[in-house]
């Protein structure tokens, strides 16, 4: 079935992209109804999955322009970073941080967040983010990028927690 | 490939989650909403407690007092202190029962209910032609309104400082 099959892949992108379970929910939703009402307009030209992300993506890109506030549960890398010695030090630490890596994620463009989700979410390679973005894999490449950088130099104060997690 | 310090916990951490059970249901039956989000309720109770503050505020700079109450004693001395009008209401007034006051610097208004109707005293104001339902008259150079959700109550209504 369709819908089991799919279900979490569309739910965990809507999840890391919206940082919210109810928003998840909505885009989930809209997403299913959107592929559900137009599978028959589906011509099998590209990949059935690549047609999926392609309204799933949309979907979330939608649901920002509607004015929905979004924010990426990078929260929880924080609070996974943090966890393996709850130490007073590693407390103190953790909520001195959260601040900036939301400041951070509220700062990443909603394309650059995209493609951190389909990158890190999804497991996808440069190629098929660019057919789903309807972009170049260079353009991928640069939103990385920066969002990299973003990402470096915003949390470099967890650079000794993450590698030794 | 190069790969950033952070990547890894990048993809350890945002990597994929069990879509709720609920989903199917909301998809078979789109009717289904979302509760509102947590956000959302955050700025709608944010949004309603500025306007309360708002009103609150505009209601102290217009100089409004007000009393919820339904003991007639009371409410004569209220208005008496705030008003310096002397509104003689009667303390067992047979088929209407008071439920508060309100002064403002244009009038004062004693507020009653005759069964399940609402009405109203006003001492002040812009003076209205009377009516089936609106009874006004001047007494000491004020102008009084009583105004009923029926003609009926508007007789009952009397009670409130007369013997009927």
């Amino acid at each position: 079935m369709l819908f089991e099959a799919h279900k979490d892949r569309v739910y965990s992108i809507a999840l890391r992209y919206s940082g919210d379970p109810a928003a998840a929910m909505d885009i989930a939703q809209e997403s299913f109804l959107k592929v559900l009402g137009s599978i028959q307009e589906f011509r099998g030209e590209a990949g059935f999955e690549s047609w999926l992300y392609r309204i799933v993506v949309n979907t979330c890109l939608d649901y920002q322009r509607r004015g929905r506030r979004l924010m990426p549960c990078l929260g929880e890398l924080i609070e996974a970073v943090s966890a393996h010695s709850e130490t007073v030090l590693h407390r103190l630490m953790r909520a001195e941080v959260e601040d900036d890596v939301q400041r951070i994620v509220a700062r990443l463009s909603p394309e650059q967040r995209m493609v951190v989700v389909l990158r890190y979410t999804e497991g996808l390679g440069y190629e098929e983010i660019a057919r789903i973005l309807g972009c170049s894999a260079g353009t991928v490449a640069s939103r990385l990028n920066r969002a990299h950088k973003i990402l470096e130099r915003r949390l470099s104060h967890l650079r000794g927690v993450v590698r030794n997690a | 490939m190069h790969r950033e310090w952070f990547e890894p916990a990048l993809a350890q951490h945002l990597d994929r989650v069990s879509a709720p059970e609920e989903l199917w249901e909301r998809v078979r039956n789109p009717q289904v909403r979302r509760k509102k989000s947590v956000h959302m309720s955050v700025n709608a109770a944010g949004m309603s407690a500025c306007a309360t503050v708002l009103l609150l505020a505009i209601w102290l700079v217009v100089g409004h007092s007000g009393l919820r109450s339904g003991d007639a004693q009371e409410i004569r001395a209220f208005v008496k202190d705030k008003a310096g009008i002397d509104v003689p209401l009667r303390a067992h007034a047979a088929g209407v029962q008071l439920t508060g006051a309100s002064v403002s610097k244009e009038a004062v208004e004693i507020a009653y209910r005759v069964g399940k109707r609402d009405g109203r005293l006003v001492v002040g104001g812009r003076p209205t032609a009377s009516g089936a339902r609106v009874f006004t008259w001047s007494m000491d150079g004020r102008t009084y309104r009583l105004e009923c959700a029926t003609p009926e109550d508007l007789k009952i209504a009397c009670n409130l400082c007369h013997i009927g």
